[in-house]
């Protein structure tokens, strides 16, 4: 069958950047979180980890597990962190270079139910999903980098690895993992990913795999997530860490608390991976939640919470490192009013800050439910927000004077030539305004519903070689040998 | 009983964001200069063209119309005040024009209501105004009330009775002042004065303010000007609003229409400050697209290009009305309203512009659901939660509950969560659940909200012998009507 193109990336170039803490600001928070990571400590169950950590002058309790780090050993290890790396990815046409300039979007992760493709029925995800949103995220410009979109739960031992066999023979852009939580995991996962990369070079100088692990509130690490994360790091690619501290039930009920709690656990995690490999690209990624006082619910996307996917951006840079923020995201249980009031705010907010990465498109009900239209919807909203923070033509051409004065008043512009010219460059939604044979409009999630249909039907990007799927093939066969599940 | 009306949240915001250098706003001013220079805009007014000959424009009489020298531009408009204050009932509902903050107005005008009982949808009546008034005296982010829906129970003498009601229904400053049939326009002035107090008062603290929309390209509505007239004479702030469409009434380039809309604009303050130096005015332009497929009305334009509108009006030296802004072209309130709602308020504090919002309305502001309002302005306290700032001190870093707590510890017992738990400001419509953990429709919970609000919050009444008083111009201003 022939492959189909990728479209080419688009991702957001901000013309004009905000800035909601000031240096002193930042620095208050940056010396709170050295004071947590002096005086209070990490706790870490892992004996490599703490082994690292004690090497390189860290205080360690290895009976509590509790590691306290002096703030010249944090300043020291972090200082070796590179600020801009590439992500790599299958075609080097998708490779991203986080410099600074541009802000790339993932899809969200991790779901664990989805409503059937046909069916439209409510279920448990399965590989299928993640290989059918790769193809879709494949397809959209809005998507610089996929992150499996819901878990694998019909290979339950391996299911991390079947996301990445699903992910990339689905999609030629960079993908994240955020489910590799072992070692043994860990060490299949690069061996795909050099598989992909076709040699260790060019998977080091161009990684087309990195992972994202979660902290555990309050000041804690997952053992299988660390060792997870030395791996990959060892490896070259790049590692995040993120935390999800929830304001009032693993975090201070206050939004600073909570800032510098969960920047104290990142900046930890960021800590190991330097003294173990120096230069080792790492990142941030601030995502907390608010406990809702009655219900002791959720809420990722209050609105002071949201706040804080900002100031996370700008803790990132002050530690000298790229971010992945949160954006899109949303409590709503279906697409709908909600979910799209929700959804465009972090995203704009976090552009405007000069955040690197983010994630969070096309699941919903706090991150755990794939409706397969809501990556267009999201995708929607993205473009929209792309188009806002970027400039606007200044040219003599745009100003467009001559044209003006040969209409006059009173006349139209619908047969001048630069009407004719121009008018296809305007960009707007292509989901909302469409109209049905009665003149009136189409519901837009019924037309993003078909788009998804459409682009499955008919998009099939370029897919990998046969001497890499018999590798991958090799691989899982060998990772469900040692877990089991062959 | 009356209930006390809160008082207005402005914004403000540490976040404004400018595109344009001074030399690129330099040059797009010398576009709309030379358009108005050689081009012209259309006047079809005689006493407009009397007043430009006066000034020694250029005036073509057959074809009405102006051209209008730089020089005689750059004079008109010196004597137009940066600052004034938009009054309202009371001096705390006064909106102060200088750049500082932005105040939020409903949208308008409609001409359909879902009603708020049988969800049937209907054309709008003067009731729909009070109620709309009524509703939003309540909401402490409304700062200025524009009448969502016309009264189309009252032909000719609609508008009039949109001002009234809204002027009897809530303290806040009224956008009362539209186009009329001329004769009747000096019946809003008076309403204004009576409201006011007096005509010291009227000018020095105008209850209502107008809007004349332009005709693009380049024109502007006999109608209108006559009005407009009338309005500046009495010290009523008046704005005129562009509304070109790239593609059809303006080139089909943002810059292009914003030139357009400049010119349009600029040529009606000019216009108003030769005849009334000093007349407190404002600048509006609202572009929008043409579908290229459809033709059809795309009301949504980028940020960049509201933003440069902003800073143009500021560049003119005048405030601003246009900013970010809660209206959507969608039919009804769906995916496509939540996505506009929740972009625009997020852009309120981003672009600036003293009055914008424009809240309440579907359908390119066509449709009026009741609910609706509740639900922007939830949004558009959550934009003002979510972009007001981030302070803090010691305290709140709560370093030492951090450290009782410790690593895999809980926050659920400590003082310091029981303390400040309930300092987030959660949304009552975004985070309702039922009596099961399902949360609820959030506009099912609006709807409620809003008729909570209907039925119980009653603002301070006029007085009786002012009620009287405006009964009376309204029955003069029928009588005219008729005669017309």
């Amino acid at each position: 069958m022939r492959h189909s193109e990728t479209p080419q990336l688009e991702p957001i170039r901000p013309s004009y950047h905000v800035t909601i803490l000031r240096d002193d600001q930042l620095e208050r928070l940056k010396s709170a979180t050295l004071d947590i990571l002096a005086q209070v400590g990490i706790n870490c169950p892992s004996e490599k980890a703490v082994d690292i950590y004690a090497e390189h002058g860290a205080q360690v309790d290895r009976g509590s597990q509790i590691v306290r780090l002096p703030p010249d050993v944090v300043l020291d290890a972090i200082s070796h962190a590179p600020r801009f790396y590439t992500m790599g990815a299958r075609l080097p046409a998708f490779d991203i270079e986080l410099d600074g300039s541009a802000f790339y979007c993932a899809t969200d992760g991790c779901g664990v139910e989805t409503i059937d493709f046909e069916t439209r029925q409510r279920r448990a995800s399965i590989k299928d999903d993640v290989a059918r949103m790769a193809r879709v995220a494949d397809y959209l410009s809005s998507v610089g980098f996929y992150w499996p979109i819901v878990s694998a739960q019909d290979h339950p031992h391996t299911a991390p690895l079947h996301e990445l066999d699903a992910s990339f023979s689905n999609t030629v852009k960079h993908v994240q993992t955020e489910t590799v939580m072992d070692e043994a995991m860990a060490r299949y996962a690069v061996e795909m990913a050099t598989v992909v990369a076709g040699d260790e070079e060019t998977r080091r100088a161009r990684p087309p795999l990195s992972s994202l692990v979660c902290t555990i509130a309050p000041l804690a690490q997952d053992k299988g997530g660390m060792e997870s994360a030395l791996v990959f790091a060892e490896a070259g690619l790049p590692v995040g860490f993120m935390s999800m501290a929830n304001a009032g039930s693993t975090a201070p009920a206050t939004l600073a608390g909570t800032v510098v709690a969960a920047d104290a656990e990142i900046v930890a995690a960021m800590v190991l991976i330097q003294m173990a490999h120096p230069g080792a690209p790492v990142y941030h990624s601030l995502m907390p939640g608010i406990m809702h006082p009655r219900t002791g619910g959720y809420l990722g996307t209050a609105w002071e919470g949201e706040l804080l996917y900002a100031v996370g951006v700008e803790l990132a840079h002050a530690w000298g490192v790229p971010t992945l923020a949160g954006i899109f995201g949303t409590d709503a249980q279906v697409p709908g009013w909600q979910q799209a009031a929700e959804a465009g705010s972090s995203l704009l907010l976090t552009a405007l800050c000069g955040a690197d990465t983010g994630s969070g498109m096309g699941l919903v009900e706090s991150c755990t439910l794939l409706h397969p239209e809501a990556i267009i919807l999201d995708t929607d909203i993205y473009h929209r927000v792309r188009i806002d923070v970027a400039g606007l033509d200044t040219s003599p051409e745009a100003l467009a004077l001559d044209v003006i004065r040969d209409v006059g008043p009173r006349g139209h512009f619908l047969r001048e030539r630069h009407t004719r010219d121009h008018v296809r460059q305007r960009e707007f939604s292509d989901l909302v305004a469409q109209p049905r044979p009665d003149g009136s409009y189409r519901d837009p999630i019924d037309v993003a519903r078909e788009k998804t249909n459409a682009i499955l039907e008919n998009h099939r990007p370029q897919p990998l070689d046969d001497a890499q799927r018999a590798e991958f093939e090799r691989i899982l066969d060998a990772a469900e040998g040692e877990m089991g599940g062959a | 009983m009356t209930s006390k009306t809160p008082d207005i949240v402005p914004f403000t915001s540490p976040f404004r964001g400018e595109l344009l250098s001074p030399v690129q706003l330099r040059s797009l001013k010398q576009g709309t200069l030379r358009l108005l220079d050689e081009v012209g805009i259309h006047f079809p007014s005689q006493e407009a063209l009397e007043i430009f000959a006066d000034h020694r424009a250029r005036v073509d009489w057959d074809g009405q119309t102006v051209r209008i020298p730089p020089d005689l531009v750059d004079r008109a408009m010196s004597t137009a005040p940066r600052s004034f204050t938009l009054g309202g009932r009371e001096e705390r509902f006064d909106l102060t024009l200088d750049g500082s903050c932005s105040y939020l107005c409903t949208d308008g005008t409609g001409v359909h209501v879902a009603d708020l009982e049988t969800r049937e949808m209907r054309p709008s009546c003067k009731e729909d105004v009070a109620m709309m008034a009524q509703v939003c005296d309540a909401l402490p982010l409304v700062s200025f009330f524009w009448p969502p829906v016309s009264a189309q129970d009252y032909g000719t003498t609609a508008p009039l009775h949109q001002c009234h009601a809204a002027l009897i229904h809530t303290l806040k400053h009224i956008r009362g002042g539209m186009t009329v049939a001329p004769p009747l326009a000096h019946y809003a002035v008076e309403m204004a004065t009576v409201v006011a107090g007096s005509e010291r008062q009227r000018r020095r603290r105008p209850p209502i303010c107008a809007n004349i929309c332009t005709i693009a390209p380049l024109a502007h509505d006999d109608d209108g000007l006559a009005t407009a007239l009338t309005y500046a004479e009495a010290g009523i702030p008046t704005s005129f609003m562009a509304m070109p469409t790239m593609g059809s009434t303006a080139p089909a380039t943002p810059l292009g229409a914003l030139v357009v809309g400049d010119a349009e604009v600029v040529s009606g303050m000019v216009l108003l400050q030769l005849a009334h130096p000093g007349a407190p005015v404002f600048h509006s332009i609202i572009p929008s697209l043409m579908h290229p497929r459809t033709g059809g009305y795309i009301g949504e334009v980028f940020a960049p290009v509201t933003m440069i509108a902003v800073q143009l009006a500021h560049a003119w030296g005048v405030p601003s009305l246009g900013g970010g802004s809660l209206s959507t072209d969608s039919a009804t309130i769906d995916w496509q309203a939540g996505s506009d709602g929740g972009r625009g308020s997020a852009l309120v504090p981003l672009i600036g512009g003293e009055i914008c919002g424009y809240m309440g309305l579907t359908d390119s502001s066509m449709v009026l659901y009741p609910e609706k309002v509740i639900l922007d302005h939830e949004l558009c306290r959550g934009a003002y939660d979510l972009l007001h700032g981030f302070s803090f001190d010691d305290r709140d870093m709560a370093l030492d509950v951090i450290a009782e707590v410790g690593p895999r510890g809980h926050f659920l017992a400590e003082q310091h969560t029981r303390r400040h738990i309930r300092d987030f400001r959660l949304s009552k419509l975004l985070h309702e659940h039922a009596g099961d953990p399902s949360p609820r429709a959030p506009r099912e919970v609006a709807r409620e909200e809003f008729k909570r609000i209907y039925e119980t919050h009653q603002p301070r009444p006029l007085e009786p012998a002012v009620l009287a008083e405006l009964d009376r111009i309204l029955a003069a201003a029928e009588r005219e009507a008729e005669r017309k």
